[in-house]
């Protein structure tokens, strides 16, 4: 497993078989006298995302490994990073193993998305397949500005360290999450395969600064 | 050359040591003893009974006490060793071998009766029958068995019984189960889940403080059965509805796997690939053909083709058709809720909830 700030990151892919549902939840207040005007007041900066993630593990050493994960991260108790394996961005144009920067498609992230209050938003998976398995480098995002020309322009904490290009490529949060279920369970169909479906939550005001 | 200071040995002979008196009758009695006449020799061999008279050679007699503390726990009693035994959770025999010692030095004690309080289940093997002697200092071993059928709970008192003696009892405790030697229908997934416990302290910012509260994982494992076979349906029925107040062997069945070879009586190894699958040194593991017929046997340790058994096997096991499963303690869910698709036979949705391990 790699490690990125000081957390896992769990990077195995998930089984898209069932369409992913998300709730987006956040601590607010309402103000209202049920007689006319109203307000709410967010205790919290930004919602956390509560989602289910599945997973298709094909032989017994990958269930295995699978549930050492589990054990690890003990129901709920310890946070994680987990990619949510969506195109979030889509880059405008390759990228070189030098480049600090991404242009990407603009879709006011720069707004809405970059945060200042809290760093749930602000670490990116890079992903894209290369030799049967998905090449994979995490990045957290230092600036974020709007070109005006229909694409946003993002710094990272790091060069890429290898060339990613804009067609084979996934831009994706990479989120800092915890379990949502203190008894996550694998449905075994039989001794060489199993599924499982966790839940997760964001921890948006427990992600460490980009660095 | 340096000179280095020393002393002379001294030898035991009487006289050449300063610090003895040559002759006990010329010792004169502090004034702590009364000034009386020294103890004489007759005296002086007397040193076993609980309250020692001494004779003096004079008019008056003298209390005293036994100086040898270990004479006092290991003699002039019967013992029985080891005093207990916990057989933990009870699958299948277990043997315990104690040893009863007459520790009366002179006399012969004879052991009347082997006289046993508790639940049915357990059972003591007297090859020397009784009444027995037992010799000065004589010992004799005898085999507590603690039978896989019985009640559900061990706490049984073994007491040798001798005549007009207070004996130590012997102690047995512990829990029977009984093994859910039901396959899974694999028709429908079997669920298997470690089950956590945390303490989420949310405040109104969405910070969160995470308590765990449990050190070890309880095991969830749920799924179904599914008996045709009439005998076999009416067998699960009994089971389910006869002990579910207790606890049950729950087979972790997505770890089992065949034997690699035949496991002889009185094997110490099980062959089999034990790669990925949970079993681990001084948990249970089943060994199993069918419902019927099978065999628990705790595990001493894990190779990566063979386990070790803590013990002995009890019985000859076939390869191609024994399953080597990891057990665990387990209790099934209060409500059961059984399907018959026909009148004998029977299905159901289990849910077993497993001890940490």
């Amino acid at each position: 497993m790699t490690t990125y700030l000081g957390f896992t990151v769990w990077d195995l892919e998930p089984d898209r078989r069932e369409d992913p549902d998300s709730d987006y939840a956040l601590s607010k207040v309402r103000l209202d006298s049920r007689a006319g005007l109203f307000t709410d007041d967010a205790l919290g900066p930004t919602p956390n995302e509560s989602r289910p993630v599945g997973f298709l593990l094909r032989g017994r050493s990958e269930i295995a490994a699978f549930q050492a994960m589990l054990d690890a991260l003990k129901g709920r108790l310890t946070p994680f990073w987990l990619p949510t394996w969506r195109h979030d961005f889509r880059l405008v144009a390759d990228r070189a193993p030098g480049d600090l920067t991404l242009l990407v498609e603009g879709i006011s992230y720069s707004r809405f998305g970059f945060s200042t209050v809290d760093y749930g938003s602000r670490h990116l998976a890079l992903l894209k397949p290369e030799g049967g398995a998905i090449a994979a480098v995490y990045r957290g995002v230092t600036a974020a500005l709007d070109n005006g020309d229909g694409t946003e322009t993002l710094t990272l904490s790091a060069t890429l360290g290898t060339a990613y290009p804009k067609d084979r490529t996934m831009v994706s949060f990479l989120s800092l999450v915890r379990l949502d279920d203190d008894a996550p369970a694998l449905r075994w169909h039989h001794q060489a395969l199993a599924e499982a479906t966790l839940r997760v939550v964001d921890l948006n005001r427990e992600a460490p600064a980009p660095a | 050359m340096a000179v280095l200071a020393g002393l002379y040995g001294l030898t035991l002979a009487l006289g050449q040591n300063p610090a003895r008196t040559p002759n006990l009758d010329g010792f004169a009695s502090p004034a702590v003893f009364g000034g009386q006449m020294p103890v004489s020799g007759a005296a002086a061999a007397v040193k076993t009974t609980a309250s020692v008279s001494v004779a003096v050679a004079g008019t008056a007699q003298r209390a005293g006490l036994r100086t040898d503390p270990a004479s006092e726990w290991w003699f002039e009693r019967i013992h029985v060793y080891p005093r207990g035994y916990d057989a933990g959770f009870v699958l299948s025999l277990q043997q315990v071998p104690v040893e009863v010692f007459n520790g009366f030095r002179l006399t012969t004690q004879t052991l009347n009766a082997i006289a046993q309080t508790g639940p049915a289940g357990v059972t003591v093997a007297d090859p020397y029958g009784t009444p027995v002697a037992f010799a000065p200092l004589r010992s004799r071993v005898y085999t507590v068995s603690v039978l896989p059928t019985g009640a559900a709970v061990v706490d049984n008192t073994i007491r040798w019984d001798f005549l007009g003696l207070a004996e130590p009892l012997f102690v047995l405790t512990g829990s029977r189960l009984v093994p859910f030697t039901f396959t899974p229908d694999w028709s429908v997934p079997v669920e298997d889940a470690k089950a956590w416990l945390t303490d989420i302290i949310r405040a109104s910012t969405d910070l969160e403080q995470r308590i765990a509260l449990r050190a070890k994982p309880r095991r969830l494992l749920r799924y179904s059965v599914l008996c045709l076979d009439p005998r076999e349906a009416a067998f699960l029925d009994q089971l389910v509805w006869g002990w579910n107040a207790y606890a049950f062997g729950v087979p972790l069945w997505p770890h089992a796997t065949p034997v690699t070879a035949a496991v002889a009586l009185g094997a110490v190894l099980v062959p089999c690939d034990t790669a990925t699958r949970e079993f681990a040194a001084g948990q249970q593991a089943l060994l199993i053909r069918d419902p019927y017929t099978w065999e628990a046997f705790t595990i001493g340790s894990v190779a990566p083709l063979q386990l070790g058994v803590s013990g002995t096997i009890k019985a000859a096991w076939p390869a191609g058709l024994t399953l080597v499963v990891p057990l665990r303690l387990g209790r099934l869910d209060p409500v059961v809720r059984i399907d018959r698709p026909r009148p004998d036979a029977f299905r159901a949705a289990l849910a077993f909830e497993c001890d940490p391990a």
